[in-house]
């Protein structure tokens, strides 16, 4: 009798890797076919997308991955100063009540779903854009707004847990050594909580990447090479997202090709994140 | 000098120059950080706050060929014995209509109120025989009279409106002489707006690349005021304002005046007098820079050139009738009562799988695996899971439940991509609540011959409850906002789910297509906003519960 319940345990806990290991079999085994007809150089650099162009068909996804590289950058150049700055607030100064109110906030930000953050990028961001930079108003800035309230939750809780799980005695032998308490914070404890700022980064760079409803609805989802930051732009996952629909044959092939550069990206992040939590431990 | 006063207070002894830099550095970095925590707070009272407030009020501006406030009693000629007034029953929401609404209720061209006051009622029309009918056809349609077939001749004013107020959907006119009879029963009297403001053509032509495109009612009211002289100062071509007013005495004249001005009307000296539509048309045509009003239906028959009238008009959105309505014509018209439902199915069907699984996962990384290379490997792989984009979840789904096993786009395949991607959620949250259980408790059952299964059972999961359900509350939060994953899954059809394979439209992908295809804002708005208040709900849950662990676990 345990030894079964405990099997049968195991398999539940075998669920998610087994979930990871299908949905890779899965995206390789549909989307690779497409380089028997187009080479992996081109997929990755030519910048001509013609998917339904019977006689001149072009797959490549550059301007889609420079789209995708530009907006998350813009995300986290906007949002980790922010979220970081935040963490520090709620872990160092803010006292009980408005940290916990704060954590709150946090906490209702991240549960906001991505569709209505791309709402409000279309209703209120978007206008407001057009107004300072003329256009349409959907593009890279845009976008890359709307993601930086998106990572803001997970830049700001995990940051804020590993600034709070420095240990004391580094902070209290920093004061006492003469130091304000800025000067400690800067020089002592951000240091020492680096490797975990540092996942809470590449964790919100996965989230931004990976986005797709809020992005599908601000970014202007022009399938060309971006010029500026007021570019209308395509993401790798609004090409997908936006194709999937109606797309059929090689073209269905290469957004599974497509979504095979996103999965790859996403588990070299995580793979960083295991190496980087592994470092830090020691 | 005064700063220096006020440090030699304070501290009793005068600070070196370095110190005062290292404070003053202080306090701006920290003000910078109290700063970054107000703009994360900011931003969320702005997103939350702009959504709910368009949610619950909805302030249009809407332009239109006719003014913005109507009359009840409508008339044509001067020397008829009845004016006509335009009934509906109770239940329908619009209190006023525009002459083109009248004609096409009437001609069978609308058919549901859906358009008119989003409600999904069909149109049932009345109509009653002899003088008012000629008069009512001579006002309200422009061409040749033509009723729906489906229409019903009523006798005389008594039996119109006992029929309108027993009839949902109803619609009828009775003389205006009988309206006090209206009172007491189910139906009211419609306000009907049909006076246009007809210009020359060279008004509407684009200046500059600026085209008039449309004016306010207080514009127009400025206008036959004689404030305004000239189009330039609307913004439109550089044309002397000339004014055609109709002769003293007639209807469209008195009616016009009525509505737009609430003291006496004194013309201004811009004005000329018409004395029917036909010279009006002469006027405008050769005056540039002319202005009148006209009924509508004769500016039709007359091919007058219209201007667009702007209104402003606020009102409840977010109303109950939205929430428990069903949803037609692609979520135009109706509420969204089935998609609410369906989306109840999908977290029903979702926590029922995803839940033990979860639980399960998170009892035997607890409370069986050994700290082994195996155990590092499962939570990797939870860790990844939740890291895994939900564009790439949908994909997987669509492969596996859509290409491979054939049960086709709709509500199971939608929940087992969903059951995939709350998973780690669940673990996670289970995990941590099986891990805070007090060791002294598992030994206790033990240690009175309880086995570890019993134990696991009747001891540990219990007292972890509450942090598996807040667990459980998050996935709910996810499951619920989650629409990339759900739109090749599960597909976006707005009717009530009938069985596990049809195809079912949840909250976010509904707020998704009524803003992609541009259907209304509005409704984008009011759904934006339960989903916001489903997220608001469940964080306060779990704060509860959260609360409730704290204490029973010191």
């Amino acid at each position: 009798m345990e030894g079964a319940v405990e099997k049968l345990l195991f398999m539940c806990a075998m669920v998610s890797i087994l979930t990871i290991i299908f949905i890779s079999i899965f995206i390789f085994m549909a989307g690779i076919p497409l380089f028997e007809e187009v080479s992996i150089i081109e997929f990755l650099f030519s910048d001509r997308w013609r998917p339904t162009d019977n006689q001149n068909p072009g797959f490549g996804i550059l301007a889609f991955i420079v789209a995708s590289i530009l907006v998350t950058a813009g995300a986290l150049v906007i949002g980790v100063p922010i979220g970081l700055a935040t963490a520090i607030h709620l872990a160092e100064i803010a006292g009980e009540r408005s940290s916990r109110f704060l954590k709150s906030v946090v906490e209702i930000l991240a549960g906001i779903p991505s569709v209505v953050y791309g709402f409000f990028g279309t209703v209120l961001l978007a206008p407001i854009n057009r107004m300072i930079f003329g256009g349409t108003g959907f593009n890279i800035l845009t976008a890359s707004i709307i993601l930086a309230i998106m990572i803001l939750p997970t830049v700001i809780s995990l940051s804020e847990v590993s600034i709070k799980s420095v240990s004391k005695d580094l902070k209290a032998a920093s004061l006492a050594l003469g130091a304000s308490h800025w000067q400690t914070i800067i020089r002592v404890i951000l240091p020492a909580a680096s490797s975990g700022i540092i996942t809470a980064v590449v964790l919100g760079t996965g989230r931004a990447v990976g986005e797709t409803m809020a992005v599908l609805m601000v970014a202007g989802n022009a399938a060309m090479m971006p010029e500026a930051v007021t570019s209308m732009v395509r993401t790798l996952t609004m090409s997908i997202a936006g194709d999937m629909g109606y797309a059929a044959g090689i073209h269905r092939t290469a957004l599974f090709a497509t979504s095979i550069v996103l999965f790859l990206f996403v588990m070299a992040l995580n793979v960083f994140i295991k190496i980087i939590t592994r470092k830090g431990r020691i | 000098m005064k700063q220096d006063e006020n440090t030699v207070k304070r501290g009793g002894f005068a600070l070196s120059p370095h110190t005062r830099k290292v404070r003053l550095a202080e306090t701006t970095a920290k003000l910078t950080l109290w700063i970054a925590a107000g703009i994360t707070m900011g931003t969320l009272f702005i997103i939350i706050g702009y959504i709910l407030f368009r949610g619950f009020v909805s302030d249009l501006r809407i332009q239109h060929e006719v003014l913005p406030v109507g009359s009840k009693v409508l008339a044509y000629e001067q020397n008829v014995k009845d004016d006509i007034v335009v009934i509906a029953n109770g239940d329908i929401r619009a209190t006023e209509l525009t002459i083109t609404e009248v004609t096409e209720l009437f001609n069978g061209e609308i058919d549901n109120w859906g358009e008119i006051s989003e409600q999904d009622i069909d149109v049932r029309v009345f109509l009653q025989d002899g003088n008012i009918r000629e008069e009512f056809e001579r006002v309200v349609f422009p061409d040749t009279p033509q009723f729906v077939e489906t229409a019903v001749v009523a006798d005389g004013d008594i039996q119109i409106i006992d029929s309108v107020a027993n009839t949902r959907g109803s619609i009828g006119f009775i003389s205006a002489a009988n309206v006090e009879l209206l009172s007491n029963t189910n139906s009211h009297a419609l306000y009907v707006r049909r006076i246009s403001v007809a210009v020359n053509i060279e008004v509407l032509n684009p200046t500059n690349g600026i085209r008039l495109r449309y004016l306010t009612g207080e514009q127009i009211e400025n206008i036959f005021l004689g404030k305004y002289r000239n189009w330039s100062e609307l913004g439109a071509a550089d044309l002397p304002i000339e004014i055609a007013v109709f002769s003293e005495g007639s209807l469209v004249r008195s009616e016009f005046e009525s509505v737009l001005f609430k003291s006496e009307y004194i013309l201004p000296d811009n004005a000329s007098v018409v004395a029917n539509p036909s010279e009006l048309a002469q006027f405008l045509v050769q005056n540039p820079g002319a202005i009148g009003y006209v009924y509508y239906n004769d500016a039709i028959v007359y091919d007058l050139s219209l201007v667009y009238i702007e209104r402003r008009e606020t009102q409840l959105n977010l109303d109950p009738a939205f929430i428990l309505e069903a949803p037609r014509r692609a979520g135009r018209v109706g509420g969204i009562s089935t998609i609410i439902l369906n989306t109840l199915f999908m977290i029903f069907l979702t926590l029922l799988l995803a839940g033990p699984i979860g639980v399960a996962a998170a009892v035997y990384l607890t409370e069986y695996a050994k700290q082994n290379r195996m155990n590092e490997i499962l939570r990797f792989g939870t860790e990844t899971l939740a890291g895994i984009p939900s564009i790439i979840f949908g994909l997987f789904g669509f492969i596996l439940f859509v290409m491979y096993l054939d049960i086709g786009v709709g509500l199971l395949s939608g929940t087992l991509t969903i059951t995939f991607m709350i998973l780690p959620t669940i673990i996670r949250a289970s995990e941590e609540a099986i891990k805070s259980v007090p060791q002294a408790m598992r030994e206790s059952s033990l240690a009175l011959g309880a086995t570890k299964w019993q134990t696991v059972v009747r001891v540990v999961v219990p007292a972890a409850i509450p942090g598996i359900m807040t667990g459980l509350i998050l996935a709910i939060g996810r499951a619920v906002g989650e629409t990339a994953a759900l739109l090749f899954t599960m597909g976006s059809d707005y009717r009530l789910a009938r069985d596990f394979l049809s195809s079912a439209r949840v909250l976010s992908v509904h707020l998704y297509i009524l803003v992609r295809e541009g259907i209304s804002f509005e409704r984008a708005f009011a759904t934006g906003t339960i989903l916001i208040i489903i997220i608001l709900l469940i964080n306060f849950v779990t704060n509860k519960l959260i609360g409730r662990m704290v204490r029973m676990h010191g």
